[in-house]
């Protein structure tokens, strides 16, 4: 017995991007909501890639499009770590950009948070143990969210940039203020 | 996702996988089944190989954690108790 591709495929892909788009909706009102309670202005992100496959890039360009666009929600990605709250980091921090990676942390005005994107930022990924990278942002950088994933999805990736939210609001609203230790070169 | 029930500790998954990010070690009173986060590329290959169809990938996508010790998962069989934990 043969089935046109159509019954066989149309409908589970229907209503599988049906309900993503409902949970992209309720997940994307969480994170608007969110950034105006806590920053009463929009949340400024720089994107930091430090030896990524592109993977994850395109999954954070792809928030900018007109499916998910997250600028609706108060979310801009910026040009210069010194304008932004965030930094959102792809890849496994090779060697040569290592020292970018941490000038990039300390351009950052405080409080800061640093969020690993993928799983080549989480833990060093497919490049886990090689000789060229430093296995990980928290190697380097002191990580307040991961992220995982090949590459996270965008719903993960508004996901992630909740709980990054709710670590912002510890950092803004906690008395005494310790900066992180980063490691020395 | 893993299927607890189904599971027979063979270790196919920890031998396809590319990057690590499975391990099964068994100490012949039952096994360990671990999955870190942080290395899975998410490929499928786990679940074509796994012969009793523990394993399955789903939609779900909050998975982001503070700490990266939660992208690990660990799973102890017992074959003593026949309820992993």
């Amino acid at each position: 017995m043969t089935l046109p591709p159509s019954q066989l495929i149309v409908p589970t892909v229907r209503a599988r991007a049906r309900t993503q788009d409902e949970t992209v909706d309720a997940i994307g009102e969480r994170l608007g909501a969110r950034i105006r309670g806590l920053l009463k202005r929009s949340l400024h992100i720089r994107h930091l890639d430090t030896g990524s496959c592109n993977g994850c890039d395109w999954e954070i360009q792809a928030l900018l499009g007109p499916v998910y666009d997250i600028q609706r929600l108060g979310i801009d990605i910026v040009a210069s770590p010194r304008h932004a709250d965030m930094v959102l980091v792809t890849g496994s921090v090779t060697r040569h950009l290592e020292q970018a990676a941490r000038r990039t942390y300390e351009a950052m005005p405080q409080p800061g948070l640093v969020v690993a994107v993928g799983a080549c930022a989480c833990g060093g990924g497919v490049l886990q143990g090689t000789y060229c990278t430093a296995g990980g942002v928290a190697n380097v950088l002191p990580v307040d969210v991961f992220i995982p994933g090949c590459p996270p999805r965008p719903q993960a990736l508004i996901h992630g940039l909740l709980l990054a939210l709710d670590r912002m609001e510890q950092k803004l609203y906690r008395t005494e203020v310790t900066v992180p230790v980063v490691r020395p070169d | 996702m893993l299927r607890v029930d189904r599971c027979t500790g063979d270790g196919a998954c920890a031998r396809v996988c590319p990057s690590g990010a499975i391990s099964v070690v068994g100490d012949g009173d039952g096994w360990v089944w671990e999955l870190t986060d942080a290395r899975c590329v998410f490929c499928g290959l786990c679940q074509d190989v796994c012969p009793s169809q523990a394993i399955l990938l789903s939609n779900e996508f909050e998975v982001s954690v503070r700490d990266v010790a939660d992208l690990t998962m660990r799973v102890t069989f017992t074959s003593s108790t026949e309820t992993p934990t």
